[in-house]
């Protein structure tokens, strides 16, 4: 704890970078997951051989992803985003279509007898009756994204993991510890807001 | 006043050999409740929707109004076509309101008279202007097959296509949606394509009755003719025509002055039954036989007086004249 008084400046500093690392793989990977999941739940023929390369890639373990992005991107902060927005699609895409394919068939098919286009049932229907899910997904991957952006240390991305790192590297049990408390605060602190945001939405969804 | 004209349409559902539709044509006159009956499995949704395109054919065309569906986009098409189904398929994240407002909302209508329009049409459900604000997990299930027919109406188009809507609901609730749809169609006058495989309840609800089987439209005909003048063995068994309650349901009281008339000059006799009985019940000419017939065995008079909606006399019938009247 004495470490992490001492040396506030640099730890919030790598807080601030993997914060950093973190929203930025969550939007893009939202911006992908969300369209991808649409057309998934839309099409059997790509839903199917997507949630089987879901799967490959969910036992795939995260740092040997970022291991076997190295030949490819090279070390820091572009590689270490693009494994974790690849990452971050096996919580989002799943729950975009679990979210969308939930939602009463004999719902969409009033939305669609009454005439709204495409566009319209999407925006009106679909995606409030599927945010519920889709949000409890996010709120999954923002918590794995944290813990996983934490490894990206080891390729050179910062954040709190250089803590960990070296302090494992030098047997320092105080930068382990700090290391480890600012990242569960920052998951935390996320998990929190989350959990508001969902609640928020689903009570607004279900129209109270 | 919108007809609809569904001019031999076959429709094969890829993976199925059998077709669910072949070379199907439908005439529904404007104005008129049309109900399609059938066995289930034999075409009925199919059929019902093509005519807002929810499916499209094979071959045939459909045409209202005498414009082919086809020229217009399936959306505007829809928009103009009311559409209530056995689920309902309310949206649960919407309010009663929002629910009844979503076609006028997809016309670009004003808030204004949206909300006019909302409140015309719970009352015209027979439902209370607070449920306006309710979502549809605190209706029961008749509350909401109501706003489902509500729903559908909104935004006042010519016909209304309805899909078993009150198939879910106990016979009792039933049998008293079936009568508030009657009092609506009698004040609207909406061109109706109405499907079910309950004879019982064609028989209430129809101007016409399309009997389908295996997609096929075996007969098209008013009820009465149907129970009376069955196409073949199929019909007459589908619809138990044989069966008298089921003929007494669907034939007037004025059907039974008529027979008594009938029987009067053929048999150059004068009634067996006085002109007029003191006491006697008296039934309107459009009440059903079963109803007249019920009424005369509990007032154990000899006969009945029947009237017109301006309660003039026009004869008075007896045991015998309804017993003709359904065995014609
Ligand atoms: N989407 C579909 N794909 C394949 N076959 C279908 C599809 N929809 C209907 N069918 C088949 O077409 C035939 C007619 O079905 P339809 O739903 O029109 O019958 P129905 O008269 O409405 O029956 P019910 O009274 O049970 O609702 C049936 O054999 C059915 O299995
Ligand atoms: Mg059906």
């Amino acid at each position: 704890m004495r470490y992490l008084v001492e040396h506030s400046g640099a730890v919030l500093a790598l807080l601030v970078q993997q914060a950093w690392l973190t929203a930025a793989a969550l939007v893009i990977a939202s911006a992908i997951a969300l369209p991808l999941g649409l057309l998934a739940a839309r099409k059997a023929a790509i839903r199917g051989p997507l949630l089987a390369l879901l799967d490959v890639l969910y036992t795939i373990p995260s740092l040997a992803l970022f291991v076997l992005l190295i030949p490819l991107l090279g070390l820091g902060f572009t590689p270490a985003l693009v494994a974790l927005v690849v990452y971050a699609q096996i919580v989002l895409v799943r729950n975009v279509i679990v979210g969308l394919r939930g939602i009463d068939p004999a719902v969409l098919e009033a939305a669609r007898g009454m005439g709204m286009t495409g566009a319209q049932r999407f925006r009106r229907v679909e995606l409030p009756l599927a945010a519920p899910v889709i949000l409890a997904g996010m709120r999954v991957a923002i918590l794995v994204t944290i813990g996983t952006s934490t490894l990206a240390a080891f390729i050179n991305a910062g954040g709190l993991g250089m803590l960990l790192f070296m302090g494992v590297s030098q047997g320092h049990t105080d930068e382990i510890v700090a290391g480890a408390v600012a990242v569960s605060a920052l998951a935390l602190t996320a998990n929190v807001l989350m959990q508001r945001l969902e609640a928020r939405i689903a009570s607004a969804v279900r129209g109270d | 006043m919108a007809a609809i004209d569904i001019e031999r349409v076959a429709k094969r559902f890829a993976g199925s050999v059998r077709p669910a539709l072949d070379d199907c044509s439908l005439s529904v006159p404007a104005g008129e409740l049309t109900v399609l009956l059938g066995p289930s499995g034999c075409g009925k949704t199919t059929l019902l929707r093509l005519v807002n395109r929810l499916l499209e054919p094979d071959s045939g065309r459909i045409l209202v109004d005498g414009t082919d569906v086809h020229t217009l986009p399936a959306p505007i098409l829809r928009r103009g076509i009311g559409y209530a189904i056995q689920q309902v398929g309310l949206f649960p994240h919407l309010s009663v309101g929002a629910n009844i407002a979503t076609v006028p909302l997809l016309l670009g209508w004003e808030k204004g008279r949206i909300d006019a329009r909302v409140g015309e049409l719970l009352e015209l459900v027979g439902l209370a202007q607070a449920c306006r604000r309710r979502y549809p997990r605190e209706l029961s299930g008749g509350e909401q097959q109501r706003v489902g027919i509500a729903r559908a109406l909104a935004a006042d188009p010519a016909i209304l296509l309805m899909d078993e809507p009150f198939g879910a609901v106990d016979p009792l609730l039933r049998a008293r949606l079936q009568d508030e749809l009657l009092a609506i169609q009698r004040k609207l006058r909406k061109t109706i394509i109405f499907v079910t495989h309950d004879v019982d309840e064609a028989l209430r609800l129809a101007d016409r009755i399309a009997l389908m089987r295996a997609g096929c439209i075996v007969q098209h005909d008013a009820p009465l003719s149907m129970l009376t003048a069955p196409r073949d063995e199929f019909v007459r068994s589908f619809l138990a025509a044989d069966d008298v309650l089921r003929r007494l349901g669907v034939t007037s009281a004025a059907e039974a002055v008529v027979a008594q008339q009938r029987w009067e000059s053929a048999s150059l006799q004068a009634a067996i039954v006085p002109s007029a009985i003191d006491g006697a019940p008296v039934v309107r000419d459009s009440d059903s036989l079963r109803s007249a017939l019920a009424a005369l065995i509990e007032s154990r008079a000899p006969a009945l007086t029947v009237v017109d909606a301006d309660g003039r006399r026009l004869g008075s019938v007896g045991f015998d004249d309804i017993r003709r009247a359904v065995r014609s």
